[in-house]
């Protein structure tokens, strides 16, 4: 081994970007962006990485070109976001930046040595299209090597080759759902796919990289080059799903199946010119600006203002009624690896309790989220009590019986006498007030809401109720441990429905409202649906349950000024279709599946609607309660809001959420 | 500061019989059980622990140290050590004196200890004919070897030897453990009627105990049979052995099982297979002051002893005798009824030398021949009910032995904590 060429350096008091060593002939770059967890593709980046070209591109003696990461758990994370989101508006930069990309990536294929991505953790973006650039692509066993092209969920295309590339490695078939889906491929699953050849242990990761050089380019299926016969059957599906799942709100996916379905009858460098203009186009829509914004408000929710308290972390919970919640409650923190103790007042209460915890590990076991052995370690670590029991090495415990503020008040006053002081006591409640549950309380400033929404272990925002008396200390570790137990925190006042039932019932109630006034089921929910919601707002309340929900409007009603509740919603309930539970709401459901529209409530409609704009009408229901919550301060910020309706209720990302939604659509 | 150690907290599962409620949990899966229990209802932190010690007597080949297994999965940190302990019937004894030998080494001052058997998932053994045969078809490389090999076994090769039946055959003297109780009943004389009266009365006391009893039983959640033992949704809390309504008359119609012809020992006076585990939290003075908790008594000693393997039943006696301690100053005494025949023989033995075991004093809440004797459990067991009785009665002292299948005694002396 010796040192070869110039040592490539970026200007950074010269730490190297990209550092360069000969192993046995084979070149080794070893990507370490310095000063920095991760390494990114920015224009230092690029700098080195041509540079290191350059020399290698000279050099004649070398059997090959590997690239692996110094970085503990990512080999390239992908493109520079935060200097792309500030210049989004500069077109010129944009495509400079994709040129820079494709050409450098370019250079790296028409290399004539075997060239080697040997990949041990995240790989994504702009991070595999190096690799797809490369004549071989090794990866690391590990749980952190994660492969993908995300580019999507941006509301842009891989536009460094990747569209080109992936299709002509592996095939349209199995190309095209993987740039559509955006999703991010275990190592087994990307060896399936084709998108890597090999994988093994991280450890052994470089000699396998190395020993790869000296094989031959990868053969290709001859079978591939008579893909362009299914091809328009592959496009014509892959079009009509694009649709249904996005009703066409979403510009990124069809523009991907274009520039897919052009560029595989094309030369490279026109299908690559198509990329980049593709690319262009789409970061100029509405939509990529506002998942762009949703993808760094996620990652801030995520790590978050990390507070220096130098508290304890929390590891040790205990969750109080294992009913629905307490179960979903109980089962992800558990699952997360923490210790967690289950109590109900009998064993037939912890038993039921225990066995819809039971159900969900199974789920994630068959979904392959989590594999046996950690899931009976999470099982065994899982403690149960049906009275009452010291709970000294409890950080936390969260109280989650059913919403009655006296039972509510009494558990919480027998938990917190068996809390240490230091401990921080919760509850999981949707409509109570913090404050007024504090109230009795010893330790007032200890005590805070933490709002999961059902089903748990799906709905990933947690909304972090803050009282009167709620120390910020108890915040800051409460954001903590939410962020630790992989959940997306948005902290918001003390308030009636606190943020997202706020602003999600008067959406409700109004497309109750538009119901009685004549307008049919399936008119209102297509409406929002092709809004952009995930789910109708008539069948969200079949969901819920109409009682559940009538519950909330009427105690909304009673603590809000200028909450209308529609008078007919005695009459729906009197008729005693309650939703999914009753096997009919506003839809008939048998066994769980919807069967058609219920009948039951034609009478109570008026004949003759007044033709609307349903969905604008619905929608703007949901601004204006957003910008009382702005008013009152309910959130810290706007884009709180916004956040915490897209990631609690799925509200059109694309959009942007209420609140940006209401200022592009003027 | 003495090294003695304090029982601090202890828990079981319910008693089941052999195929009922608990079949389905392995011993390791009923140990977790009923550590888990014992560690939230201490409200312990479980890094503090400094040995995890178990005994178990039919460890399962799939649950090798059987004792790791609980200490890891209740989510005891990886660095705590843990260990198997077997001494037979007293497995559950000796996890407490090997926790007590330590202590007294100074090494470590919290310990969980306890026993846990699952009688009904004691393996079938292939017999040792066929274990050859298995081998040179293992061994053999191609289809015509294996044919070969196959061709060799016989329909009596594939009969298994039920092992729980075997670990009742003492090797030693050549007779199984009910035939050392006929032995002991023919030695003292004590009569088939005597016997079913003795057994009648430990259902009895056990009936009556039921409320008391419950203090000391966590429920067990029972799991399906599925790849990640999930939860049933069912719990079992009562033990199962105590029978109503029996009779000395109902007793006296079953027929002797180890002596068809002049034996006096049943199935209705002799202990029940039964599946079960016991934990208990152990600590030095140093260990309480660590964590602040309260015990419930003090282990003041314990003793060990040998016998004749065909009298093994005699076994109590030899070990209080070396324990040392006045039986008259006894609070409460527990024998473990391995059989009836056995406990009368202790007291007969007892009054010629140690002292008097006094009725009213012994087993008090009941013994295995209601409870049940899942082997490396009662041990553990005993001490617990022990511990809590005299704490319950206001009493100070007790001691409680066992029987040793191998010709052994156990016994430990406790003091109530005041």
């Amino acid at each position: 081994m010796r040192w070869w060429g110039p040592r490539i350096s970026d200007t950074h008091r010269g730490m190297p970007m990209i550092d360069f060593k000969i192993n046995n002939g084979v070149g080794i770059a070893t990507i370490d962006q310095p000063k920095s967890k991760a390494n990114i593709l920015n224009a230092e980046f690029f700098e080195s990485l041509n540079l290191l070209l350059d020399s290698v591109e000279k050099y004649e003696d070398l059997k090959g070109l590997v690239f692996i990461s110094a970085k503990p758990s990512i080999f390239l994370a992908g493109a520079d976001l935060v200097s792309m989101r500030a210049k989004l508006n500069d077109q010129n930069w944009l495509g400079e930046v994709v040129s820079l990309g494709q050409k450098t990536f370019n250079r790296i294929e028409q290399l004539k040595i075997p060239t080697v991505a040997a990949i041990h953790g995240a790989c994504l973006g702009g991070g595999l299209e190096l690799a797809l650039a490369c004549s071989h692509r090794i990866a690391s066993s590990d749980k952190c090597t994660k492969i993908g092209l995300p580019e999507v969920m941006l509301g842009i295309l891989p536009a460094w080759g990747g569209t080109t590339r992936l299709p002509k490695l592996i095939g349209l078939t199995k190309a095209l759902p993987a740039i559509l889906s955006g999703k991010a491929y275990a190592p087994q699953q990307a060896r399936k796919m084709g998108i890597v050849s090999e994988v093994c242990y991280k450890e052994n990761l470089k000699k396998s990289a190395i020993d790869l050089c000296s094989k031959k380019r990868t053969w290709n299926n001859p079978c591939r080059s008579l893909q362009w016969l299914i091809a328009p059957i592959v496009f014509y599906f892959a079009r009509k799903t694009i649709m249904r799942q996005t009703r066409g709100n979403y510009p990124a996916p069809l523009k991907i199946i274009e520039v897919v379905k052009k560029g595989i009858f094309i030369d490279k460098n026109k299908s690559l010119d198509l990329e980049r203009k593709a690319f262009l186009n789409l970061s100029q829509t509405k939509a990529c600006k506002n998942l762009i914004r949703i993808f760094f408000l996620q990652e801030k929710a995520k790590k978050g203002p990390s507070p220096a308290i130098n508290t304890k972390p929390i590891e040790s919970i205990a969750v109080i009624g294992a009913g629905t919640m307490g179960a979903g409650i109980a089962h992800w923190i558990s699952s997360r690896g923490k210790n967690v103790l289950l109590k109900d007042i009998s064993e037939e209460a912890v038993a039921s309790g225990l066995k819809k915890i039971g159900k969900l590990f199974i789920s994630a076991v068959l979904g392959y989220k989590m594999d046996r052995s950690t899931v009976r370690a999470c099982l065994g670590k899982l403690a149960t009590a049906k009275n009452n029991v010291p709970l000294d090495n409890r950080d936390l415990a969260i109280e989650a019986v059913v919403e009655n503020f006296d039972l509510k008040t009494k558990v919480l006053a027998q938990t917190e006498e068996s809390l240490p002081e230091s401990s921080i006591l919760a509850t999981n409640t949707s409509a109570l007030s913090i404050t007024e549950l504090g109230k009795k309380l010893k330790r007032p400033d200890k005590f805070i809401g933490i709002h999961f929404f059902n089903p748990v272990h799906k709905m990933k925002l947690v909304e972090i109720v803050v009282g009167k008396e709620t120390s910020q200390e108890t915040v800051s570790r409460t954001i903590n441990f939410v962020q630790s137990i992989g959940k997306l925190p948005v902290v918001v006042k003390d308030s009636p429905g606190f943020l997202v039932n706020r602003i999600l019932l008067p959406y409700l109630v109004e497309a109750i409202r538009l119901f009685l006034h004549g307008h049919s089921v399936r008119a209102i929910d297509n409406a929002m649906l092709k809004f952009g919601m995930p789910m109708g707002p008539l069948r969200l309340l079949d969901e819920i349950g109409l009682d559940v929900a009538s519950h909330v409007a009427l105690d909304l009603k009673k603590r809000l000024k200028d909450f209308k509740v529609p008078s007919g919603l005695d009459e729906i309930l009197s008729t005693k279709a309650l939703g999914k539970k009753t096997n009919g709401g506003f839809y008939l459901y048998d066994k769980g599946k919807s069967t058609g529209i219920n009948p039951v409530f034609k009478k109570l409609q008026n004949k003759n609607p007044i033709p609307c704009d349903l969905a604008k009408q619905m929608v703007a229901t949901m601004t204006e309660e957003s910008r009382k919550c702005i008013l009152e301060e309910i959130a810290e910020t706007t884009d709180d809001i916004d956040f915490a309706m897209i990631m609690g209720t799925g509200w059109a990302p694309f959009r942007g959420g209420p609140i940006t939604h209401a200022r592009q659509w003027k | 500061m003495t090294n003695k150690l304090y029982i601090v907290e202890g828990q079981r599962t319910p008693f089941c019989k052999l195929g009922t409620s608990l079949t389905g949990e392995t011993a390791a899966a009923l140990g977790i059980s009923a550590a888990k229990h014992v560690l939230t209802e201490s409200g312990i932190d479980s890094s503090l622990i400094d040995e995890v010690i178990f005994g178990c007597v039919g460890q399962s080949a799939s649950e090798m140290n059987v004792a790791r297994i609980i200490g890891v999965r209740v989510g005891i940190p990886d660095h705590v050590p843990a260990v198997t302990v077997h001494r037979n019937c007293a497995s559950g004894l000796e996890s407490v004196s090997y926790a007590s030998a330590k202590a007294t080494e100074g090494k470590g001052s919290i310990f969980l200890t306890g026993g846990a058997e699952s009688m009904s998932q004691m393996p079938l053994i292939y017999p040792k004919s066929a274990a050859k045969k298995f081998t040179s078809l293992f061994k053999s490389k191609n289809i015509f070897q294996k044919l070969k090999a196959l061709h060799q076994f016989r329909v009596s090769d594939l009969i298994p030897q039920i092992s729980l039946r075997l670990g009742l055959d003492d090797p030693l003297s050549g007779i199984n453990m009910g035939q050392t109780a006929e032995l002991l009943a023919r030695e003292f004389g004590i009569s088939r009627k005597e016997q079913d009266i003795y057994a009648l009365l430990s259902h009895d006391k056990a009936l009556a105990s039921r409320a008391k009893l419950s203090e000391e039983i966590g429920a067990v959640y029972t799991t399906n049979n599925d790849c990640i033992a999930s939860p049933s949704g069912r719990f079992v809390s009562e033990d199962n052995g105590p029978r109503e309504n029996s009779t000395v008359e109902k007793l006296s119609r079953l027929k002797p099982v180890f002596d068809k012809r002049e034996g006096t020992v049943t199935a209705g006076n002799s202990s029940q297979i039964t599946d079960g585990a016991a934990a208990l939290l152990l600590m030095t003075e140093e260990g309480l002051n660590k964590t602040g908790a309260q015990p419930i008594a003090k282990i003041v000693d314990y003793a060990h002893s040998g016998c004749a393997p065909s009298k093994m039943g005699l076994g109590p006696v030899f070990a209080i005798d070396k324990l040392g301690v006045n039986l008259k100053h006894m609070d409460l005494i527990e024998i473990n009824e391995a059989f009836a025949a056995q406990v009368l023989a202790v007291q007969k033995m007892a009054k010629e030398s140690i002292g008097e075991i006094p009725d009213e004093k012994l087993n008090i809440n009941g013994g295995s021949i209601a409870l049940g004797h899942p082997v490396g459990a009662s041990g553990s067991r005993i001490i617990l009910t022990l511990a809590k009785s005299l704490k319950r009665n206001g009493l100070q002292r007790g001691v409680a032995a066992l029987c040793v299948g191998g010709g052994q005694g156990s016994a430990i002396h406790i003091e109530v904590c005041q």
